[in-house]
């Protein structure tokens, strides 16, 4: 079934981007819904996967825009989420400190660094995903890279 | 993904401190096939809706518009007569009329024509 197959890595995606495990799980549903009202309409221009992760991306970029109307600075409430949230494991202090290093992240390079590192998705899938080109997702993901690199020295 | 990317973070791989509560993913599942089933029987519902609405439209249309219709072709096929036409036919039907009239007749009809109050 289609969400055997991809609910947990969807979930994942989606709670790397908007950290909250209610909003992750509000926006799983919204995925979920959208891919089977749409699914008749998937043209097979790309894999399924790449359409299902396209609509999320596009979910979870939504959600953020739609959070991001108080005054506070996306990265930073998105990172005082982290600390303060339910179902986190912080005793691994090592990966707290990792996500806090990726929500550092503008959002464009954390959408690529996610994808790109976690989701193990090809170039050539990111830029049907973002609409970014190839050779500027390169450059994102060394971007990113390299920031939380720093990040987590100086931690 | 190729190695190099992979060992810039090989001290954390690719855990993360996120976790979900006890049975998440089941009923997460459950809860969106069951908004599915429910938008699609709303769907189904707004589209009978929709042939019914429809279906009523086109028997009003059968029923009331060809009625109209005829009426207004038999109008169609017989213009209006012209003013012209109207005093032509009044005036030919005048005629033959009086020409029918004999001199004493003519003669009552001119006196009646001069003594009748509403002619004057």
């Amino acid at each position: 079934m289609l969400m055997d197959a991809y609910q947990k890595s969807l979930y994942f995606f989606i709670r790397r981007m908007v950290v909250v495990h209610a909003d992750a799980e509000d926006v799983m549903q919204e995925v979920f819904l959208r891919v089977f009202r749409n699914l008749s309409s998937f043209r097979r221009d790309c894999s399924l996967k790449t359409w299902i992760y396209k609509i999320a991306t596009n979910e979870c970029v939504r959600f953020l825009h739609h959070q991001n109307e108080s005054e506070v600075p996306l990265e930073a409430g998105l990172t005082s989420e982290l600390l303060t949230t339910e179902y986190v494991d912080y005793e691994n202090e090592l990966a707290v400190n990792f996500q806090k290093a990726i929500l550092t992240l503008p959002e464009k390079q954390r959408v690529v660094f996610n994808l790109r590192y976690y989701d193990e998705l090809e170039y050539a899938e990111i830029s049907r995903i973002t609409n970014i080109k190839v050779e500027n997702l390169k450059v994102d993901y060394h971007y990113a890279k390299e920031k939380i690199k720093k990040y987590m020295m100086n931690e | 993904m190729n190695k190099m990317e992979r060992k810039d973070f090989d001290f954390i791989g690719k855990q993360t401190p996120y976790q979900v509560p006890d049975g998440f993913f089941q009923e997460a599942q459950q809860k969106v096939m069951l908004k599915v089933s429910q938008q699609r029987r709303r769907r189904l519902v707004l589209k009978r809706s929709i042939i019914m609405l429809s279906s009523a439209a086109i028997l009003v249309g059968l029923v009331f518009i060809p009625g109209r219709t005829i009426v207004k072709n038999e109008a169609d096929k017989q213009p209006a007569a012209t003013t012209q036409q109207i005093d032509k036919t009044a005036s030919g039907a005048d005629d033959s009329w009086i020409n029918e009239l004999g001199d004493e007749d003519l003669e009552m009809m001119a006196s009646i024509v001069e003594n009748d109050e509403f002619l004057k």
